[in-house]
């Protein structure tokens, strides 16, 4: 009879079943994130082996593979080298200025990848190649990993490090010993996103003259729309991003125990530099310099340059307003779109909710460029007249960016537990009332704040903003692109400056995001 | 105001069944407790009652529900969610004030929100909003057990007060026995998706209908005995019984109903240990000179010194059961579950 007497545990977790509405809505979120991922492997079904082997296994493609590689292995490694040192520096250590370096260390991320390379190259023109790209990459990703490891040394008991040294080790073993394990997750967890990042890296890239698999992408759609050759190299590409997803999936599980407890209640006793503090805060000064100095000073001297010459004002405000109003639009879209998605995952957990995680889990991985060519291929062959319209380009959006979306939406949800809704239902609410007098209210500022994400992400988003944006329309980011390409760096500069002013508010809210998740 | 009566009751998630033809009848006014360890069914029937398995148009729904945890709206005031559901022209300051009094609260708690109250408080604002649109039954949900035991206490009493003067209808689910014995007009108690027993308190801790449910609503010692002219045969020498049939059985005693003295009559016993509260402490016994474990509670002041020897008679009645095999002495305790 014990035996099989029902478990309380799962009964009282079982999810009612979800309305057919918000079942439709859920599939058809779905079915949306997954159009690039089916696009490509459609096309590599129909190209069939012998053609997709001709033009997969050909000597540019192992340049691109070798080039790709490379550069995601020294990033990574600069990376993690970089953001762990830094944030043992300001979490552990005696560092004089600690407030103002954990400002300076994450700043770099308001200023564009794209931008960041416009600064360098535009005063640096030898810097490209192989060295340029790394140096760039690096400057413009190491905050992706400093944040995760500032978060988990945080949450790290210093009560751990204080057993290593009342049991002899020194500074050096104690963190080889017993921090840096602690930090694994993180790292890897960082070194991971850098990676992808670097995979859907275009602009910074297609600036420096270095070529990776989505700058032969997009030089093979603008020189021949040769849609076969381009899909077998995004074919590749995704199945690289997948791998990085496959190995951040069997790390996920481990991640939880760098995260123990909420916080030390401890005070950290932090090492002391002494003669160090000098050449380490010469050190960080040049890294500060190197990633905000050198971009952020090159636009202000190209802008008192185009001054001299005279801003295009109409243009400039033209494009701002455009930039602006696709950010407002794929905002609300995207946070529309999210809303069953998160909904679904809260509420009713079960097979659809899962699959739907999942798929808008991949789309996050995917290149911009790669979502971006399957949306123009799709449209020239099945729905000519969407081909180059404002609806595609923010569907473009929505996919790219309905990750970012889901996750703040879901933590929203999270705080408007079922149980509130019972209780209005009790009080004499119906449905409608409920939704607008708790859910709602509960909800609006997740809402809000994940509409402010996406906004600020499409109005600096640059690769699938120039596939898809249709012909004459003017965004910042366009406009930025073919002035810089054409190198008119002083007409360059207003738009870079204004992308930077956008990002920066992104980076805020991106920030208290990860504290608040890992912290 | 209303009755409350539930027949036949089942249900089932999947093929696992949660609910087995459960019976109960809760008379108007009063305070029902439905006790059980978590996993017997009561939340589920609760949940039942409350329409929330199926909906119900909400004009029909004069059910108050107070969830664990209180689940006030975090985002309105206590004014607000007490007025919460009141139709907008009763939502008044001096009705809100009237129903804070009414569970023992402070009118100018109104204006704080949720996250600035006591857990004791935020049940009772829980309590108050419940009982605001005047509902015919309110259904609370193990309201008091994230409080730790000081305010406990406190919020059972005035929870149990505000009923009463609301002259409300109410079943109230627990795992605690002490809440369900002290608070309730009725114990229903439950264990495996069935209800075993709905008694008053004191006839469920008295007579329950079966030594599970006497382990479960309190301390008992169970002993085997030989029935006989409406005496029992036992180790403790020969005792008053009820219930019984002549024959083999067991008998139930409660611990405070040995009653220990250093000498005269009675069994010989030594004294094994003795937990002390305070208040009242538990002597473990072991009979001389056969070795049977017996537990015993006495007055604080009262409490004998471990290892020596006293003499042990039967205050009251015994409680005999039918023997089932060879069953041997027990002791049985109500072992308190985690919180679900």
């Amino acid at each position: 009879m014990v035996a099989t007497a029902p478990s309380p545990a799962p009964v009282r977790r079982r999810s009612p079943r979800p309305p057919v509405l918000l079942v439709v809505a859920g599939a058809v979120v779905a079915l949306l994130t997954l159009v690039p991922l089916g696009f490509v492997a459609y096309e590599a079904v129909q190209t069939g082996w012998a053609e997709g082997s001709r033009l997969v296994f050909r000597d540019r493609t192992a340049e691109l593979l070798w080039n790709t590689t490379r550069l995601t292995a020294g990033c990574v490694a600069l990376c993690v080298a970089i953001g762990t040192a830094a944030a043992w520096l300001v979490e552990r250590s005696d560092l004089p200025g600690r407030r103002l370096w954990t400002v300076l260390l994450v700043a770099p991320l308001a200023v564009p990848s794209f931008v960041n390379a416009f600064g360098w190259v535009s005063i640096a023109p030898r810097l490209d190649g192989y060295t340029g790209a790394l140096l760039i990459t690096t400057l413009s990703y190491f905050p992706l990993v400093y944040l995760p490891a500032t978060a988990a040394l945080r949450g790290l008991d210093p009560g751990l490090e204080e057993t290593a040294y009342a049991l002899g080790l020194g500074r050096f073993a104690t963190f080889g010993r017993v921090v840096l394990p602690q930090l694994r997750p993180a790292l890897l967890g960082g070194g991971l996103l850098v990676a992808l990042h670097l995979l859907a890296e275009f602009g910074a890239l297609a600036l420096l003259r270095y070529p990776t698999f989505t700058t032969a992408i997009y030089d093979q759609y603008q020189s021949s729309f040769n849609s076969a050759a381009a899909t077998m190299l995004a074919g590749v590409l995704v199945l690289l991003c997948l791998g990085l997803l496959l190995a951040e999936l069997g790390l996920r599980g481990r991640a939880r125990y760098a995260r123990l407890g909420g916080g030390a209640p401890r005070a950290v006793t932090r090492a002391r530099l002494g003669r160090a503090t000098a050449p380490v805060l010469l050190g960080l000064a040049g890294l500060t310099a190197l990633a905000l100095g050198v971009p952020l000073g090159s636009l202000v001297r190209w802008l008192v340059a185009g001054s001299s010459t005279g801003i295009d004002t109409a243009t400039l405000l033209q494009a701002t307003g455009t930039s602006l109003g696709f950010g407002a639009v794929a905002a609300g879209v995207t946070v529309l779109l999210a809303v069953p998605a998160a909904w679904l995952a809260v509420r009713h957990r079960g097979r659809l909710s899962s699959m739907l995680e999942r798929s808008t889990y991949v789309s996050s991985a995917l290149p911009g460029i790669v979502v971006a060519l399957a949306l123009v291929t799709i449209a020239i062959r099945a729905a000519k007249p969407l081909y180059q319209t404002v609806p595609l380009l923010i569907a473009g959006y929505a996919i790219l960016f309905l990750p970012r979306a889901v996750v703040t939406v879901r933590a929203a949800l999270a705080q408007a537990p079922p149980v509130l809704d019972h209780v209005a239902r009790s009080l004499g609410l119906g449905t409608v009332g409920t939704l607008r007098r708790v859910t709602l209210p509960l909800i609006a500022p997740g809402l809000g704040a994940g509409a402010a994400l996406v906004f600020l992400a499409v109005v600096t988003e640059l690769t699938a903003t120039l596939l898809l944006s249709p012909l004459g329309t003017r965004t910042l980011a366009t406009e930025f692109w073919n002035q810089s390409n054409s190198l008119a760096y002083g007409a360059a500069a207003p738009y870079a400056a204004l992308l930077v002013l956008l990002s920066a508010p992104a980076t805020y809210l991106l920030t208290r995001q990860a504290r608040r998740a890992t912290g | 105001m209303t009755a409350l009566t539930l027949t036949g009751v089942t249900k089932a998630f999947g093929s696992t069944p949660v609910l087995q033809g459960v019976d109960l009848h809760v008379p108007a006014r009063t305070l029902t407790a439905v006790l059980g360890p978590s996993g017997c069914g009561k939340t589920t029937l609760l949940r039942l009652v409350a329409g929330q398995g199926r909906p119900r148009p909400p004009q029909h729904r004069r059910v108050g529900y107070v969830p664990q945890e209180g689940a006030l709206f975090p985002h309105l005031s206590v004014a607000a969610n007490v007025g919460f559901g009141l139709p907008r022209r009763a939502r008044t300051a001096a009705t809100v004030a009237s129903f804070l009094e009414l569970v023992g609260l402070e009118p100018a708690l109104g204006p704080r929100h949720p996250h600035e109250l006591s857990g004791g408080q935020q049940q009772r604002v829980a309590l108050a909003r419940a009982l605001a649109p005047r509902p015919s039954i309110v259904l609370l949900d193990e309201p008091f057990s994230s409080l730790d035991a000081g305010l406990r206490e406190s919020t059972r009493r005035a929870v149990a007060e505000a009923l009463t003067a609301a002259e409300t209808t109410a079943v109230l689910v627990t795992h605690d026995q002490a809440e369900a014995l002290s608070m309730a007009d009725q114990v229903a108690v439950m264990r495996q998706g069935r209800l075993v027993q709905l008694d008053a308190p004191e006839t469920v801790y008295r007579s329950p209908s079966d030594a599970g449910v006497a382990g479960f609503v309190g301390e008992a010692v169970l002993l085997p005995a030989a029935i006989a002219g409406g005496y029992a045969r036992c180790e403790l020498g020969s005792l008053a019984v009820r219930g019984a049939v002549d024959g083999p059985a067991r008998i139930l005693l409660r611990p405070e109903q040995l009653v220990l003295s250093p000498d005269g009559a009675g069994v010989r016993a030594r004294v094994r240990d003795v937990s002390y509260f305070g208040h009242d402490a538990a002597v473990r016994l072991e009979l001389l000179p056969g070795g049977t474990e017996v537990l015993a509670r006495v007055a604080g002041h009262d409490r004998p010194e471990p290892g020596s020897e006293v003499h042990l008679t039967v205050a009251g009645e015994a409680l005999a059961y039918p023997a089932t095999g060879d069953a041997p002495a027990t002791i049985l305790r109500p072992e308190i579950p985690a919180t679900p």
